[in-house]
């Protein structure tokens, strides 16, 4: 245990305290700014990472319509499994590609916690530490004690403002990380919406309970990897009235809707799965682009719906909300042998 | 062993996802819990009642404990832990229980036997009577309180508190038992001087000088050092002269022979001209000073926070030792002196305490590493004749010799 702090102490935390004390320095002595500087310098490093997770949500959502061919096709858990794991090999997919970022940054979300606290030094105790945590060079060692104020926060105490756009950055990433799923039923579905909510409340309670200075930190990586699925998904394809939605933020790819014009289904998670039984072989899940019959079937409940009503599928997710109830029900009549 | 579908390592079973979550939540609650406790350094100290010699202690469980020397056991506690908070004849006759907070500052002896002692987080200041039956409230500061208590000739009690200042209070103001106080009302309250550049958690000192007066001269964690006029005319301290230090200075001042001694976290250890807030000579160390110095027969010893401790000349800084001593972890306890005045008894942080001798800097003796003691320790030791009494954060206190160590407080 002593030699995994020792190795957490060495990597992690002695590095971001003095390189915060150096920038805080360069940047008039505010701690506030120093840790800005420092999340924006930590997001560029890791920036592969970032886009590897924006990639890995554009695949996840071009991807929709053959996971839903292979969910609807596949009645057989493993078989279904096995399949889905081709899929991602073959578009090189990797599904830690989003938990990768989160996984990277918890090690320094908890030696950021650390730092701000012994560098702020809350009690005596605390910043007493510090001075053996210290590179030796004098523009270090004679900086401490550090402002702990930012604007109006205290670094070194929790801010209820900050907590609330903490919680509020964190659900908008969450929205723009969210693809339509391959919901196979409502429990799933209920699991998908409830992530949603729960990463920012989660969020929002720990800024509750931890100095705001690192509220500061995960607010301007909220930020950071807001406005870098903006630049990387184009301003056309951002839908921000589906913030406050159950709906994903991001307008499905071009690709995405190619298939899913193409490939039988009304938008990237509707299928029912009478449409998938008749549309595909058995043992062969079927290719979107390949689906003719199932694809003009759709087009005409396209423009069935679009004379009743909406004109575009993704503007439509109240009725597909609905639609999609009946289709559960008629997919799970189908995943029962004995219904058929 | 498992003929079941092979599945990725990442796999989780749906049902289980939002498991995941409560994980992730319960291990950053795990590694962000707090560590902040201020569990407080005041240093224990030994005072005469009557006849009888008082060991006057901050516990761990926060309160004050008189203890006799001999059998170690509790002769009084304050707040008393049996009367649920209260403290019996206490004064004024606060509607409210008396709060359990740490205790930074150490006892205070005011006139009338009585014992002036600081709790930490609210800022208050009880003048408690030292054979333990009654306490009266001073002060209530509504600052943190890091910082030592001074206490001038006239009787006036200087409370310095981390950010509200300083409050200069007359002790000596009877209260009335039957008037309870209304909220704000400072009744011994002279005077209130707040204009610093940063938090307080060094220890003031008083001085007196031809030029003016009485001053009162507090270091400040913004790198100043404040020398104040105590004398209140015009309603409030005045500035006599500052002194700017390259860092925050945390150390505790102390004053002799018209200087005054106090560590940086610049690393140096100065000596300043109280008359003019001149710099007589700096020291400097490969680490931070956080210490009260001790000064006697014109030499200043101070420990340093790279665990080494200091010998200089008072008048011009120069060392006494070939070299300083090195033997221990950081030093933030003041250097205590045997009764002979031959050895230096000092404590680091990790609970070791060294004798050293006192011309050469040698050090005499250490107590062995397998007697280790538990926790950290930032108060000054007690040296009580040929007994030695080091006190942890957790408010443990022991009695330490060359070959043995024991718990003296609270009883097994």
């Amino acid at each position: 245990m002593e030699t995994i702090e020792l190795i957490f102490d060495t990597i992690l935390i002695d590095p971001i305290m003095n390189a915060l004390i150096i920038l805080a320095s360069a940047l008039f002595g505010s701690y506030g700014l120093a840790i800005i500087a420092f999340t924006l310098i930590a997001r560029f490093v890791t920036y592969p990472l970032v886009l590897r997770q924006l990639r890995t949500t554009r695949a996840m959502q071009e991807m929709q319509p053959r996971l839903q061919e292979i969910q609807k096709k596949y009645k057989d858990p493993r078989r279904r499994q096995q399949e889905m794991m081709k899929l991602y090999r073959e578009v090189g997919f990797n599904p830690l590609g989003c938990a990768l970022p989160l996984l990277v940054q918890l090690p320094i979300w908890i030696a950021l916690y650390q730092v701000i606290r012994q560098s702020l030094g809350t009690t005596p105790e605390s910043l007493f530490g510090l001075s053996g945590r210290l590179y030796d060079w004098t523009y270090i060692t004679e900086a401490p004690p550090l402002d702990r104020n930012f604007l109006t926060l205290d670094l070194a105490n929790p801010s209820f403002i900050l907590a609330i756009l903490v919680a509020v950055g964190t659900f908008v990433q969450q929205k723009l990380s969210t693809t339509r799923s391959v919901a196979k039923d409502d429990r799933q579905a209920s699991v998908n919406r409830t992530m949603i909510w729960i990463l920012p409340i989660m969020f929002g309670f720990f800024s509750l309970q931890v100095p705001s200075g690192l509220s500061l930190y995960w607010f301007v990586t909220t930020l950071f990897t807001i406005v870098a699925a903006y630049i990387y998904n184009g301003p056309e394809n951002f839908r921000w009235r589906q913030l406050f939605t159950m709906e994903p933020m991001l307008a499905p790819s071009t690709a995405a809707r190619a298939a899913a014009d193409g490939g039988g289904s009304r938008s990237s998670n509707e299928h029912t799965a009478s449409e998938d039984e008749k549309a595909a072989e058995p043992g062969e899940p079927a290719k979107p682009q390949a689906q003719e019959a199932p694809a003009r079937r759709s087009r005409r409940r396209r423009r069935r719906r679009r004379r009743r009503g909406g004109n575009r599928p993704w503007e439509q997710g109240e009725n597909r909300a609905a639609g999609d109830g009946n289709s559960r029900s008629s997919s799970g009549a189908s995943d029962d042998p004995s219904a058929q | 062993m498992s003929s079941g579908p092979s599945r990725p390592w990442f796999h989780v079973k749906r049902r289980h996802r939002l498991l995941v979550l409560p994980l992730l939540a319960g291990t950053l609650a795990l590694a962000c819990q707090s560590f902040d406790t201020a569990d407080g350094w005041a240093s224990p100290q030994v005072f005469e009642v009557g006849e009888r010699e008082l060991i006057i202690h901050a516990t761990g469980e926060d309160s004050i404990v008189a203890i006799d020397p001999g059998t170690g056991e509790s002769v009084w506690e304050f707040p008393d832990p049996d009367s649920d908070g209260r403290f019996p004849g206490l004064l004024p006759d606060i509607d409210e229980k008396v709060d359990a907070d740490s205790f930074y500052a150490e006892p205070l002896l005011l006139a009338g036997e009585e014992l002036a002692v600081a709790t930490h987080k609210r800022g208050r200041v009880y003048a408690l009577r030292l054979d333990g039956t009654s306490a009266r409230l001073l002060i209530e500061t509504g600052s943190e309180i890091v910082s030592e208590l001074n206490l001038d000739a006239a009787g006036v009690l200087y409370v310095t508190t981390a950010t509200a200042g300083v409050f200069a209070i007359d002790p000596a103001l009877p209260l009335d038992p039957e008037k309870p106080l209304s909220a704000g009302e400072q009744p011994g309250l002279l005077w209130q001087y707040n204009a610093f550049d940063g938090t307080i958690w060094g220890s003031p000192a008083l001085a007196d000088t031809e030029t003016h007066g009485q001053i009162l001269l507090v270091p400040t964690l913004g790198g100043t050092l404040y020398a104040l006029r105590t004398d209140p005319a015009g309603g409030t301290a005045r500035v006599a002269w500052t002194f700017e230090a390259d860092a925050g200075i945390g150390g505790d001042a102390v004053v002799a022979d018209g200087r005054l001694f106090i560590g940086s976290f610049d690393r140096h250890l100065y000596a300043i001209d109280v008359e003019s807030g001149a710099e007589l000579w700096r020291h400097r160390s490969s680490d931070w000073f956080w210490t009260e110095v001790l000064v006697t027969d014109g030499t200043v010893y101070a420990g340093d926070l790279n665990g080494y401790v200091w010998a200089l000349d008072a008048a011009t800084g120069a060392p006494r030792w070939d070299a300083p001593y090195a033997g221990g972890d950081d030093f933030r306890a003041k250097p205590g002196l045997t009764a002979d005045g031959a050895m230096l008894i000092v404590v680091d942080r990790d609970g070791f305490t060294h004798a050293i001798d006192r011309e050469s800097g040698s050090g005499v003796w250490v107590q062995p590493r397998e007697t280790q003691l538990p926790d950290l320790f930032y108060a000054n030791p007690l040296v009580l004749g040929s007994e030695i009494f080091v006190a942890n954060e957790a408010g443990e206190l022991f009695r330490v010799s060359e070959d043995a160590v024991e718990l003296f407080y609270p009883p097994d």
